[in-house]
């Protein structure tokens, strides 16, 4: 018997793809993309289609295994009852000797976005309070730039970027990362309209577009002062918006006066009449639209970049209007029951042995996501980390120090599909499903479609769903220490679901999250965002900035190139690296080198470099391209070099300048290595 | 001579090289791990000041004059009257005649079978009305199923693309739309004045 299930890619991404699938004999023979999805249109990424072979990889891990001695490799297989029984010992060990729970540190991240994931949270917080790694090392820093300029952060729909007569796709590739939004740039285009990409690379999107500048990393905050500056000077302004609905204005023109167009050249490199020609195209042609990318994001000035980004927008009174406004970020779709996040430890354990501490007085420690050196120093210290839907010592700076802490905390527990990098220093492996193998609902981000993923297959193997574990470890808990934790362990994954989605059912125009199956239904957000002009900043209008911090250094002449990692179009930052299928057309793993540079120092096309800097080296081959500018060197990590090569071995922890406000920890600026290299 | 010849349009304006066309394809055919019936190919050149990158997506591309089709010792291929050429593969001893004679490397040994496999085009489709999978799948449709006369009349579609083999004499059924290019100001390089930003035919 065939049967067909409706799934969605449960990735971070802004897809949310929905996927058809066919199965057979409880296996699953077929995925394509479900043509009712008005945004994929029913086309998935190559990595989509490739989902079904990751489900049955032979390095798939689908029982619990035991490492004896982290960074040993010497695995032991280890029953589910066996392993919860360990865990759940040092969960009761860590209370009594310190009468709390500090020294327990969840690590979770954006592996799976579907709602169930969030039962790992309220797992943790159903047993005390720990310590949580928070935020997201990335958008924290836009987030909360644009939070300071309009209050909160709101975006168009996808398909109003159609409407623009001008895209601005500043250190974004969306033609790598978000392929079907591509569709809309390419209809702007065939009305008439411009399309810029700003870009130290010239990327697979820059490559499409009708003007590209080429900005010397780390200066898009000069050119968009620059572009400011001429706005002002030429009266290329919205007065009508300036004076009804700004606030700043004066300080921020007072600002840009003090601007140096010859210092904004010489820093960007891009040539003042160039910047002249942009200036006009933003001023003159309406509506514009921006694109604001992860590439501006990671840089020690991201957040007062897209501050200054996003300050076109308003001064050109291209907000609050169809093919306006800014394709950045927004929460607004997730307004979930909040049912796991509001799960508190059991009253009784708020009473200690000695009875002066109780948990009224006590709450998380927070530690920022990506920041594992700094577990290190906590008192207490960290003795058990969990890491679920996340692969630090992969995705973190500076690789080395994660694997440290790693190796350091006494019981490191991995929840995962595969002997991820984290998991080399894990004690534990927690055999995880897929989404194909477990009910979840994922509402995009992007395009707010609401999806029903259903359990089209049996779990392979002994794997569990993260619910299922934390459910499991919840019941032992309680069974070996009665009253340890307070998750209601009755109530089944569908329960759950339902009661998280109540709030969304009137924005879905549901009653039940199972007419999402045959049905696209989008959370009914504006099409178009502030068209009341009413902003959730404190004057209530868009706020200009005061004072940028122009002098701040960034380069480290130790190293003459910039290091700029490029997400591969085949993997999912370090998800599907170790996906065969993939593997054999992926472009593959090198670094890409300028031409001359290349020459100079007698490189060819795929000779071997090692690449280094003060926190390491990576050795791999090179491609020569024209790309790149001659002071930059660019990473595309493919499906090959698996172990081998952990790119953040080069790239130093530092910090974004904004994040602190609106969240736990700044971000971090990923693009803001500094390396050089010789033929190994 | 056929009367009607079945292909494959690619705009290079619109491609972005992201493989959705050959994993729709390895998952509509079920394909074994590892075996795809179509490349993605980066194209990088530098002419003067400016840099032309683009992407060439590749299958069979159902020649009009088959070199498979004329060499396998089987006869294991055909032409349909629409072009498409197809492979039995019950007749495929999997001697890899085809492989080796196909300019376009575009015939692979199914190392599961121990025969050919190849493009056809998603005949099965193509006769209920649908597109083929590859086409169908393009999120910005730079991959379109054409009858070949009829784009030859056009003037903004041409036979071949820097990057693409010089073959024609097997009269390949695949079209390309020309190549256009946007402004690049890249750093370390002095450009004149511009006024406008239409895109260049090159």
């Amino acid at each position: 018997m065939k049967y067909i299930y409706s799934n969605v890619c449960t990735a971070d991404c802004r897809g949310s793809c929905r996927i058809k699938t066919k199965v057979q004999n409880g296996k699953i023979i077929n995925i394509t993309g479900d043509p009712i999805d008005e945004y994929t249109l029913g086309s998935l990424c190559a990595k989509g289609y490739a989902q079904m072979h990751r489900v049955y990889s032979a390095d798939r891990i689908t029982h619990p295994m035991k490492q004896m001695g982290k960074g040993t490799g010497n695995w032991v297989y280890i029953s589910w009852e066996q392993v919860l029984h360990e865990i759940a010992l040092k969960l009761i060990e860590i209370r009594e000797k310190h009468n709390n729970l500090l020294p327990v540190c969840l690590n979770k991240y954006l592996g799976s976005m579907g709602v169930l994931s969030r039962s790992i949270d309220g797992f943790f917080n159903s047993i005390g309070y720990i310590t949580k790694m928070v935020d997201s090392p990335c958008v924290t820093t836009g987030v909360e730039a644009l939070n300071f300029s309009f209050g909160t952060t709101k975006k168009p729909v996808p398909e109003d970027m159609a409407n623009a007569k001008v895209i601005i796709i500043w250190g974004g590739n969306p033609a790598w990362t978000t392929i079907h939004q591509m569709r809309y740039v390419y209809a702007a285009k065939e009305n008439g309209a411009t399309i810029v990409v700003i870009d130290p690379v010239l990327t697979a999107t820059a490559a499409r577009s009708d003007l590209y500048i080429q900005i010397k990393p780390g200066t898009d905050l000069e050119l968009a002062l620059g572009i400011a500056k001429i706005l002002m000077e030429k009266n290329l302004l919205d007065k009508d918006f300036l004076n009804e609905y700004t606030h700043n204005w004066a300080s921020f023109k007072t600002l840009l006066e003090e601007i140096d167009l010859s210092q904004v050249e010489k820093v960007t490199e891009v040539p003042v009449d160039q910047i002249r020609n942009l200036a006009h195209l933003v001023g003159k042609e309406k509506p514009m639209t921006l694109w604001l990318g992860a590439g501006v994001q990671h840089t020690i000035k991201g957040g007062h970049s897209f501050r200054a980004i996003s300050a076109l927008s308003a001064m050109t009174g291209n907000i609050g209007i169809a093919g306006g406004n800014i394709h950045y970020a927004t929460y607004e779709a997730w307004e979930f029951a909040g049912a796991f996040e509001a799960l508190k430890p059991p009253q009784k354990s708020s009473i200690d042995a000695v009875g002066n501490q109780n948990n009224e007085n006590m709450e998380h420690r927070y530690v920022g996501t990506g920041r594992h050196s700094q577990l290190l120093s906590l008192k207490p210290p960290i003795e058990l980390l969990w890491v679920a839907s996340h692969n630090p010592a992969s995705q973190a700076p500076d690789s080395k120090a994660v694997k440290k802490a790693l190796n350091s905390i006494d019981m490191v527990v991995v929840a995962d599909q595969f002997l991820t990098s984290t998991a080399e220093y894990a004690d534990y492996f927690l055999p995880v499903t897929t989404q194909y193998e477990q009910e979840d609902i994922v509402v995009s981000y992007w395009h707010y479609g609401a999806a029903v993923n259903q359990k089209a297959i049996d779990p392979i193997g002994e794997s569990k769903s993260d619910f299922e574990i934390m459910r499991a470890l919840a019941m032992l808990l309680n069974e070996l220490s009665p009253g340890f934790s307070s998750f209601p362990v009755g109530r089944s994954a569908s329960e759950w679901l339902d009661l998280e989605m109540q709030p969304q059912y009137p924005k879905l125009g549901i009653n039940e999250y199972n007419q999402l199956i045959d049905k696209y239904k989008r959370v009914n957000l504006p099409d178009i965002p502030w068209q009341d002009k009413i902003f959730s900043t404190p004057s209530g209008k868009y706020e200009f900035p005061s004072v940028f911090d122009l002098d701040k250094i960034t380069q480290d002449d130790q190293y003459p190139f910039r290091l700029l990692r490029e997400r591969n179009v085949s993997v999912h930052n370090s998800q599907f690296r170790n996906s065969t299928c993939v593997k054999g057309f992926s472009e593959k793993t090198s670094v890409l080198i300028n031409r001359q540079i290349a020459n100079s120092r007698k490189l060819e096309e795929g000779a071997i470099v090692r690449l280094y800097n003060q926190l390491g080296e990576i050795v791999l081959p090179v491609t020569l391209s024209d790309t790149v500018p001659i002071d930059v060197v660019v990473i595309h990590l493919g499906c090959d070099y698996k172990e081998l090569l952990e790119l953040n071995d080069l790239v130093a922890l530092i910090d974004t300048d904004l994040g602190d406000h609106f969240s736990d920890a700044k971000g971090l600026a990923f693009n803001n290595s500094y390396v050089d290299f010789t033929r190994a | 001579m056929t009367l009607m010849q079945r292909g494959f349009l690619l705009d290079p304006n619109r491609c972005l090289g992201c493989r959705t066309c050959i994993m729709a394809c390895a998952a509509n055919k079920n394909l074994p791990v590892g075996i795809y019936l179509r490349t993605i190919e980066k194209q990088e050149q530098r002419i003067g000041n400016r840099i032309l990158k683009y992407y060439l997506s590749t299958s069979c591309n159902h020649c009009n004059n088959p070199e498979c089709f004329r060499l396998c010792p089987k006869q294991a291929l055909k032409k349909r009257k629409d072009g498409i050429v197809l492979h039995d593969s019950l007749k495929c001893d999997g001697c890899g005649t085809c492989t080796r004679s196909c300019p376009f490397e575009a015939p692979v040994i199914n190392n599961i079978t121990g025969r050919m496999i190849k493009c056809d085009l998603c005949h099965d489709k193509v006769d209920e009305g649908e597109d083929p999978a590859c086409v169908a799948a393009c999120p910005v449709k730079a991959l379109q199923l054409i009858n070949i006369d009829e784009v030859d009349r056009q003037e903004d579609v041409v036979r071949r693309l820097p990057g693409v083999i010089k073959i024609q004499i097997t009269r390949p059924s695949i079209r390309y739309k020309r190549l256009k290019s946007g402004i690049q100001v890249l750093r370390n390089t002095i450009k004149e004045g511009v006024s406008g930003y239409n895109s260049d035919e090159l």
